[in-house]
């Protein structure tokens, strides 16, 4: 009984967003879709980025984990974290981002981990006109 | 018995983040007509406002996460399911709208078990019927 309240086996299955569609996303065409046709298909994006001046690039993400977990010492808020937080892009999840030109034309088209595809993209804060 | 010992095994947790995103005033939005004022006027401060080349963008978003669970003495389960509404509005140098793109999910994060399909085309149309500016009134 003492060992029970100390040592516990968790089964966790953590579900972040709804993942994109696959026949979503091999129905784009790049030089052919554009930034308002790719928002129609697949929603807001997660990320936006800037991207070669007036181009842009935006990224979505989409989570499924499971697996099993040990504890000695049991502290239940250690897996049950209730927090969602998809702040930081360059998180290791899974996603998908894809780049527009200055004419906002899509340009290409990947899916991976955000922290490899993202590795070049970089966002700022606009600049307040003071009004 | 049993039965009510268990219940006392069971946990769920719920945490919310902003309010979800309304639907129905995102549903007036007018690319090309469409200011940044008014956006701000009908939807409230972005979470975030971002500057592309000569364009900018505003993020509008909440999330909902809720997790269930069930602690007993040598194993527990523990499931998540988190979800977010999400806004993007993109201006040009003239603070017009020119695009935006909307997402809403909050409303389909649920209580699960492990081994339940949270994401059954049924179930988040279900769910959507009864969303104002989606499917409700």
């Amino acid at each position: 009984m003492t060992l029970a309240g100390c040592v516990r086996f968790t089964y966790s299955v953590r579900h972040a967003e709804e993942p994109l569609e696959q026949t979503t996303l091999v129905a784009l065409q790049t030089g052919t879709d554009d930034l308002g046709s790719c928002l129609t298909r697949l929603g807001a994006p997660h990320f936006v980025w800037e991207y070669h001046g007036d181009g842009m690039a935006l990224g979505w993400v989409a989570s499924e984990e499971s697996g099993w977990g040990f504890s000695i010492s049991y502290n239940p808020f250690r897996y049950a974290n209730p927090s969602l937080s998809l702040d930081q892009a360059d998180q290791n999840l899974p996603g998908v981002v894809l780049w527009f030109d200055r004419d906002l034309r899509l340009t290409e088209w990947r899916r991976g981990r955000m922290r490899d595809l993202t590795s070049n993209l970089r966002r700022r804060p606009a600049a307040s006109d003071g009004g | 018995m049993s039965f009510v010992l268990l219940l006392g095994a069971c946990a769920i947790g719920k945490q919310e983040v902003n309010e979800p995103l309304d639907a129905r005033a995102i549903a007036t939005l007018q690319p090309g007509v469409t200011t940044a004022r008014e956006v701000v006027d009908k939807l409230g401060a972005p979470s975030e406002v971002i500057q592309l080349g000569r364009r900018t963008a505003y993020r509008y978003d909440a999330s909902i996460t809720k997790t269930a669970g069930m602690l007993l003495l040598l194993f527990n389960w523990v499931t998540q399911d988190g979800r977010s509404d999400r806004l993007w509005v993109f201006f040009d140098d003239k603070d017009l709208l020119t695009h935006y793109g909307a997402s809403y999910g909050t409303h389909r994060a649920q209580y699960a078990f492990p081994w339940e399909d949270v994401h059954e085309a049924s179930d988040n149309a279900a769910r959507d019927k009864d969303r104002p500016g989606l499917g409700g009134k």
